[in-house]
């Protein structure tokens, strides 16, 4: 299963990018926002995990950008965030789930399993 | 009539040579005084028509004893004068009332060597009028008397007391009557207001009145009174003066201002006071009357809005610069402060800064709401430090839990990849640091939660749920993560409530943590509910260390933390129970707390049931 993981915090890209391969996941991680759709639309990933804030450019303009393009508009979004006001407008902006950092990853797995099955 | 009105008829033949001639009775006999001549022996020799008609005489009585006659009606006196006057040979006159004709008179009697006149004038009339007058004048010092003015009469040019009332004797005590002259004034004690200066006799207001003419218009005066204190007068004096336009006398009224004096300077001393205050102050304040006019307005005032106090005062509120909102916002709060006469807060926006303004009404002494005090202080500094340290602790959990998050996902992949391979104890310890992340992402959420409690930002997510389904969930997690102790329910109410689900469950959560920390050396804690009309009260029991009842209701306070005997603190921050009651008063219900030191808890809170629909809401 192909996951395309976006967030500007290259520790938590590292740690996830760890985790999830370790778990059978091939794991594209980027942590430059604005080439997220061009990467969509190039890898296909079946699902795409999506940091609220990201430098340049953030979470809610990625997943607008990503709902307008017909090849990545079905591709799954699950953000994670931090911020206590990103779950309400995760909610608004078409995002399929949302997590708040710091998550558990048994539920992170389970979520993508949901969303992709 | 008795007689003819032919005064011949009532002269006797044999006439005295003192009584009148024919030619004269005419006239006498139009007087309207009674006149009778009576000989040595008292028989009639003449009575006039007055006297006839009086008397009840008639031409047959004429040589007839008189006072057989009118034994009854003129009474002894008369007689016994009689003959006193004729054994004397000397006048009399004497006041004499006559009471079967119900009349005064004066009567004169005339003695001779032949008889005598008597000569009777009614009386009645002027004795009446001097009655009347004696009544006016005692009514006209009653009155002067019943005022609650001091007044005094003195005539001119001498300055000599006449008239005094009651009121001035109060004010100078025994005022002194003797007083004859002017110059006499100066022993009563007074001083000029403006210069201190002891009055001269000549000063007196009355003094000035009686010497020159001068109407004096409410002077005032300090004085020493009769008990040695100070008071002040307020005196009017003016002339009278008679037809020619000569002063003849001088009248003063004396009204004893000293109380109305003494809460004036007290009034004053408060103005000052509060001018001082009021005109110094960085705070806006405004004053309204009923009408929500304007009736005051400090300086600090110019400075926010660039409107002097002069043009806003006497303007209703909707003209006072402030926004229509603002204006509309603080009619309404005015309005139900004149009714209620309750103290009120309002925060509103003006030229782009924050105020908060403290209404506070002003009573009258019928304890009627006459006007409202507006403080009203720029609040800019606090709100900016408020949003600031909301947005402070915003970030600082979103920068804590970054790398939380990147410590929770390694250790998990250490976990499972240890558990893989020999290393035994590699999962427990693990397992420990992951509990302490867990531990850790809780503090940086409540931290966040206790900030916005205080700034009120905390939002719900209300929605209808079952509470025995939360409970259920709940309590099979603390289970699962607590297996030393049993988690037991009983009673619990079926029902659907509205509200926060996932908050009430951090309510319970708390609760159900907080009895298993406390329940060190028993093992059962109990979650039962009791619902009433409005309510469903949920109660979290156990029968653990108990808390002294000196903490019971210090407990939900914020960071309150409580001390053992050993100055040892429990651990925690003392930030759960603050969030769960306020969680809970959010949601319009109340926690509470019943424990015994030593034998346990029982925490409750209450939540209110969704209220059945009502016709009118279908």
């Amino acid at each position: 299963m192909k996951v395309l993981v976006v967030d500007d915090d290259l520790t938590i890209l590292e740690a996830l990018k760890t985790a999830m391969e370790f778990n059978d996941y091939q794991v594209e991680a980027i942590s430059h926002g604005e080439k997220t759709v061009q990467l969509a639309q190039k890898l296909k990933p079946d699902i795409i995990l999506l940091d609220f804030l990201l430098s340049g450019i953030d979470g809610c303009e990625i997943t607008k950008s990503l709902r307008s393009h017909p090849d990545t508009k079905n591709i799954p979004v699950i953000m994670l965030s931090a911020h206590p006001e990103a779950k309400k407008i995760a909610n608004k902006i078409g995002i399929n789930t949302f997590l708040s950092k710091p998550f558990e990853l048994d539920e992170l797995f389970q979520k993508i399993k949901i969303l992709t099955s | 009539m008795v007689f003819s009105s032919h005064s011949k008829n009532k002269i006797k033949d044999d006439i005295d040579p003192f009584l009148p001639k024919a030619n004269i009775t005419p006239l006498i006999d139009n007087i309207n005084d009674q006149i009778v001549a009576l000989d040595n022996k008292g028989s009639i020799i003449y009575f006039n028509q007055s006297a006839g008609k009086t008397f009840n005489l008639d031409i047959y009585c004429l040589g007839k004893n008189f006072w057989s006659l009118t034994q009854k009606l003129i009474g002894e006196k008369v007689y016994k004068n009689s003959r006193k006057a004729l054994k004397n040979s000397q006048n009399i006159q004497f006041e004499h009332y006559l009471s079967i004709i119900k009349r005064n008179f004066l009567i004169n009697i005339y003695p001779s060597h032949q008889g005598l006149i008597l000569y009777f004038i009614d009386i009645e009339q002027s004795k009446t009028n001097i009655q009347e007058i004696k009544k006016d004048n005692h009514f006209l010092k009653s009155i002067i008397d019943q005022m609650p003015s001091g007044v005094v009469v003195a005539e001119a040019p001498s300055g000599k007391l006449i008239i005094s009332n009651r009121e001035l004797k109060n004010i100078f005590g025994n005022f002194p009557k003797s007083t004859s002259r002017i110059k006499q004034y100066e022993k009563w004690e007074a001083y000029h207001l403006d210069t201190g200066k002891r009055y001269e006799s000549y000063e007196w207001p009355l003094a000035r009145s009686l010497l020159n003419g001068e109407t004096v218009n409410w002077e005032e005066l300090k004085i020493v009174k009769k008990d040695g204190s100070v008071g002040y007068l307020r005196i009017r004096s003016s002339p009278i003066k008679d037809k020619q336009g000569n002063i003849i006398a001088g009248v003063a009224i004396d009204n004893d201002i000293t109380k109305a004096k003494l809460t004036e300077d007290e009034l004053f001393k408060s103005r000052v006071e509060f001018e001082a205050i009021s005109k110094n102050s960085p705070d806006i304040i405004l004053r309204f009357d009923k009408k929500f006019s304007c009736l005051y307005a400090n300086p600090a005032f110019k400075k926010t809005t660039g409107l002097s106090p002069k043009k806003v005062v006497g303007k209703n509120i909707f003209e006072i610069g402030f926004p229509q909102t603002v204006s509309l916002y603080w009619e309404e709060k005015l309005k139900s402060i004149f009714t209620d006469g309750k103290l009120d807060t309002v925060e509103f926006c003006l030229n782009s800064r924050d105020y908060q303004a403290w209404l506070v009404p002003e009573f009258n002494r019928v304890n009627q709401v006459q006007s409202v005090l507006s403080v009203s202080r720029d609040i800019t500094g606090i709100k900016e430090a408020e949003r600031k340290k909301d947005e402070f602790i915003s970030m600082a959990s979103h920068e804590l839990k970054t790398p939380v998050t990147t410590i929770k996902v390694f250790s998990h992949i250490l976990r499972k990849s240890a558990a893989e391979s020999n290393y035994e104890k590699f999962p427990i310890y693990l397992r420990k640091m992951e509990d302490q992340v867990n531990k850790l992402n809780k503090l940086v959420d409540q931290l966040l939660d206790v900030s916005r409690i205080q700034i009120g930002t905390l939002e719900l997510n209300k929605r209808r749920f079952s509470l025995p389904k939360l409970i259920k969930e709940i309590k099979e997690t603390i289970q699962t993560n607590n297996p030393n102790h049993q988690i037991l329910t009983k009673n619990i109410e079926n029902i659907i409530l509205y509200g926060d689900k996932d908050r009430i469950g951090e309510v319970l959560i708390n609760l159900l943590s907080n009895a298993i920390k406390y329940s060190p050396f028993s093992d059962n804690v109990l979650i039962t509910t009791f619902k009433t009309k409005t309510h469903i009260i949920v109660k979290v029991i156990d029968y653990g260390i108990g808390i002294e009842k000196q903490y019971q209701d210090k407990i939900f306070q914020k960071l309150y933390r409580i001390y053992d005997s050993n100055d040892k603190t429990f651990p925690g921050f003392g930030m759960g129970l603050y969030i769960s009651s306020e969680i809970i008063k959010l949601h319009s219900g109340q926690m509470a707390v019943k424990s015994k030191k030593g034998r346990g808890s029982t925490f409750s809170f209450t939540l209110p049931l969704i209220k059945p629909k009502t016709n009118l809401d279908k």
